[in-house]
């Protein structure tokens, strides 16, 4: 390791090599761009350290913590360890199929199994709670069938649950680890699992003892992807009334109306997502050893029996129906019941404006991942790799706290410039900055660069670096190396990074609920009113319509995955 | 490309913010369905234009934040916390009591410095099986907690502002420590953990969950109109509590005049406005709400449901215990 390192400082960071103006003003952007995209969080701890010193009192915090934190803390961490355990199983066994058979239709099935990420998890939850529930058909049906009156004659899955939030959730993210997984596991070395065939081990046991921990990173990556989607999670607990830290942080917010209790609340959320980004670079820091290893692709598939081959359909479209094909279903029955209500509004007007802010603001994420990794990979430095991490925080900060995180420093800014306006003899501008669609973008970026860097950082660990080493002894300039060497290699990673972004922009809620302009209306705030209010069936085609939104993009990501292997 | 961003977001928010032409800015807690038909009657009559922001949250954390520059104007909320909450922020000003406004709404329902005004009455309803609990003529809020309704009670949220609306009331006349004994009492009756919104806790007694719930009255009309929900409303009744004593638990919808609102004069019109007889019958009419003009009748549905007392303690009276409501609800896990 240290030989490595050593081996890269000398070509990288040799003293007779010292960086030009052009990087310094490189190094000078991130660290500008790191402060804004932490600025919410910063602004946080700004409001909790000065108001701890002023010695205000705040009851709400007592009181919440000497009676329900408990409780919340709890089920935070079940939600959060339940959906990746969840989508563990989801994702593992498809990914391996997808990966490592040959099969009629498996291309489709991969298609087909990345969809789920267009459906957001609170529509579908809106429709499990609508069949699954009491009052609802299912179980219906079997009180009629077998003349049950009360709740106390039979025990039934209750939907509205830890659980019933986890599967929920999961169905919902599980496809990005199913996508990463895939990547991951077509990317491994055969040698080794001939190696381990050759040594006499079971096929079972390379599974587990060879080909999964080759994967780590791409299971780490993704399970923490999950976890921390699903601890910012709000629409989804909120609607199953499981009381999770998020839904304390609105409590105390907007119930209790302490800003300070939902800020102290929102940073021990953050203390948890620091955890687990923690953990994940603890497991990337052996990453090196393989991945320079495994550049080629495998193409030695294996035929699956009869018997793997119903296991798998079987397996993949039971995952699908539930993910994505029923709630999709019931999404349609409910426009045809409700034909009126559904096409009476301004959906092109939503739809446009939702399109319009994603691509900006998935425009900006990209751009953002490139730099900061960029930098990352040329200087090493503990300082760049501290500035990638930060610049990914803003994805564990529930949307609402990220919203208020903003508007308190946007709107000093705001007041700051219609004042220094007024004394120029200028007119006032308003809110220009936290009152207008600046807000929302910046929420948007702030919130998903961590999916954007997640991505490009993963396809820069992919390019081995003496890759870079020879370019640049050749005589390649270090933005040469970027531009020819780096960037076409990342070009398929950029290009996932925007649309991962994009459809996160097109789903997020409450983000945008608080801070959209007069007047304006994406379409997730359209739907979320209606499914708020349970009135779901009123809202249906513009949830059908974001689900084809985000569909688009991933259609349009499988077709590049295709272009690459 | 950084300019064009630049210049394109300019653009678009010289659109968001304050333009010259007459206009009134809304924030409202109250949904687009109702409020869109009432202000677009405003715009035919008067030919002011008006933008609305609508949530059921954070619009009074959005205000404060945005302080002087707020572009609002008004704010509409659906309960009476929320418009005690924005004047004890500082968030309100008294608007014009003009003649339209005197004339039309009673003083117990505005506010005695002008900060606040209400606009339509909502009960809090107990709905019953009509199989299984049959009408209760003589229920009391205060019932719910006895042992005969042991697993029988649906509710959403203990936190939803109609509850903790509820439970301050009883706070008002009980006392805290009896209220606390009572929610306990309530919450040990529940037949499932709070969830889900009025309604469906309607649909719960019909599927044979529960016996009897908590609802607005409102709700009860708004299933009778539609289709699917109808076999809901038919499966219950409608009860008035506390008709022999203090009469049953009102909450408001109303309105505030924002502190720094730049269209003083066109928000004042809207006040008057939505004070109206025209405006008070859309609200009947459209959510089945009470009008707090006596002059306007509630709608030919919401009469059918007959005459009742409502419990007429003044309004802060109630919103001082909100905050207690709120402890103990937490106190009590009501919700866990």
């Amino acid at each position: 390791m240290n030989n490595k390192r050593y081996r890269f400082n000398f070509l990288t960071r040799s003293p007779h090599n010292t960086y030009g103006r052009a990087f310094a003003f490189l190094k000078g952007l991130t660290t500008v761009g790191t402060l804004l995209l932490i600025l919410p969080a910063l602004s946080l701890i700004y409001l909790v350290i000065t108001s701890t010193f002023s010695g205000e009192v705040d009851d709400s915090f007592n009181e919440i913590k000497a009676t329900v934190l408990n409780h919340y803390i709890l089920n935070s961490l079940l939600v959060m360890l339940g959906s990746v355990a969840v989508a563990l199983v989801l994702a593992v066994p498809t990914a391996w199929w997808c990966s490592r058979y040959q099969f009629k239709g498996r291309k489709l099935l991969q298609v087909l199994l990345i969809l789920p990420l267009a459906m957001p998890a609170y529509v579908s939850g809106y429709i499990y709670t609508e069949l699954l529930d009491f009052a609802g058909p299912i179980q219906r049906w079997l009180r009629l069938t077998f003349e049950w009156q009360r709740p106390s004659d039979y025990w039934f899955f209750d939907v509205r649950s830890v659980s019933g939030a986890c599967i929920m959730l999961a169905l919902a993210l599980y496809p990005y680890l199913f996508l990463l997984l895939t990547n991951a596991f077509s990317k491994q070395s055969p040698q080794m699992t001939a190696a381990a065939q050759m040594l006499g081990a079971s096929r079972r046991r390379i599974f587990w003892t060879v080909q999964l921990p080759l994967v780590r990173p791409a299971l780490v990556i993704g399970c923490s992807l999950i976890a921390m989607e699903a601890l910012a999670d709000f629409g989804t607990v909120q609607l199953f009334a499981v009381s999770t830290l998020t839904t304390a942080i609105y409590d105390a917010w907007l119930v209790y109306g302490s800003l300070l209790t939902a800020a102290k609340l929102s940073l021990m959320m953050l203390l948890l997502v620091l955890g687990i980004l923690w953990i994940e670079k603890l497991s990337r820091r052996q990453q090196q050893y393989f991945t320079e290893k495994s550049a080629t692709d495998v193409s030695d598939r294996a035929e699956p029996t009869t018997k793997q081959l119903c296991i798998i359909w079987g397996y993949a479209l039971t995952v699908l129906g539930s993910a994505l094909l029923l709630p999709v279903g019931y999404l349609f029955l409910f426009v045809l019941d409700y034909w009126h209500q559904n096409t009476q509004s301004q959906l092109w007007q939503h739809l446009l404006s939702s399109i319009g802010l994603a691509v900006i603001a998935a425009s900006v994420a990209s751009i953002i991942a490139l730099v900061w990794n960029q930098e990352q990979r040329i200087t090493l430095s503990k300082l760049s790799s501290i500035k990638l991490s930060l610049s990914s925080l803003g994805y564990v900060i529930p949307g609402t706290v990220l919203a208020i995180g903003l508007l308190i420093p946007l709107g000093s800014a705001d007041l700051m410039l219609n004042r220094l306006l007024i004394q120029f003899d200028l007119p006032r501008v308003g809110l220009i900055l936290s009152g207008s669609v600046f807000a929302l973008i910046m929420a948007y970026v702030v919130r998903f660069s961590a999916i954007a860097n997640g991505s490009v950082q993963s396809a820069y660990e992919q390019i081995p670096r003496h890759q870079d080493d020879a370019a640049r002894m050749l005589g390649a300039s270090r933005f040469k190396v970027f531009k020819d060497i780096n960037l076409p290699q990342l070009r398929p990673a950029v290009f996932t990074a925007f649309l991962l972004v994009f459809i996160e922009c097109i789903k997020e809620l409450p983000a945008s609920l608080l801070l959209r302009p007069f007047d304006f209306e994406t379409l997730s705030t359209y739907v979320y009113q209606y499914a708020s209010d349970e009135q779901l069936e009123h809202a249906a085609l513009g949830a059908l319509l974001i689900i084809a939104v985000s569909m688009l993009p991933l259609l349009l990501l499988h077709r590049q995955n295709k272009g690459v292997s | 490309m950084k300019r064009l961003l630049a210049t394109s977001i300019l653009a678009f928010s010289a659109l968001s913010a304050q333009a010259a032409e007459s206009q009134v800015n809304i924030y409202s807690f109250r949904q687009p369905f109702l409020i869109n038909p009432i202000l677009k009657q405003f715009t035919k009559e008067t030919g002011i234009k008006t933008k609305v922001v609508f949530a059921k949250k954070g619009l009074i954390q959005r205000l404060k934040r945005e302080g002087e520059l707020s572009p609002a104007d008004l704010v509409l909320t659906s309960n009476f916390s929320k418009l005690l909450e924005l004047k004890d922020s500082g968030l309100t000003q008294s608007y014009r009591l003009t003649s339209d406004i005197s004339n039309s709404i009673a003083p117990q329902f505005r506010d005695s410095s002008n900060h606040w005004l209400a606009l339509t009455k909502r009960v809090r309803n107990v709905y019953s099986s009509k199989d299984r609990a049959g009408k209760l003529e003589t229920l009391k809020y205060e019932d719910l907690a006895k042992a005969e309704y042991k697993g029988r009670i649906c509710t959403r949220s203990g936190k939803h502002p109609y509850n903790l609306g509820l439970i301050a009331s009883m706070i008002a006349h009980d006392g805290e420590a009896q209220t606390e004994q009572w929610l306990r009492g309530v919450k040990a009756n529940l037949a499932r953990k709070p969830q889900g919104n009025d309604r469906a806790q309607v649909k719960a007694i019909k599927e044979g969950l529960c016996d009897v719930s908590l609802g607005n009255s409102y709700y009860y009309g708004k299933m009778i109109k539609d289709s699917k929900q109808k076999a809901w409303a038919d499966a219950v009744y409608l009860n008035f509590p506390n008709q022999k004593d203090r009469g049953s638990h009102i909450n408001v919808s109303g309105a505030v005049m924002a502190k720094h609102a730049p269209h003083k004069a066109e928000a004042q019109k809207l006040l008057d406005f939505l004070a109206s007889d025209n405006a008070q019958a859309l609200y009947a009419k459209l959510n089945m709400e009470y009008p707090v003009n006596p002059e306007v009748k509630p709608s030919k549905l919401v009469q059918s449901w007959g005459e009742f007392k409502a419990d007429n303690i003044a309004l802060e009276k109630i919103a001082e215990n909100r905050q207690k409501a709120l402890k103990l609800v937490d106190k009590v896990g009501f919700d866990l």
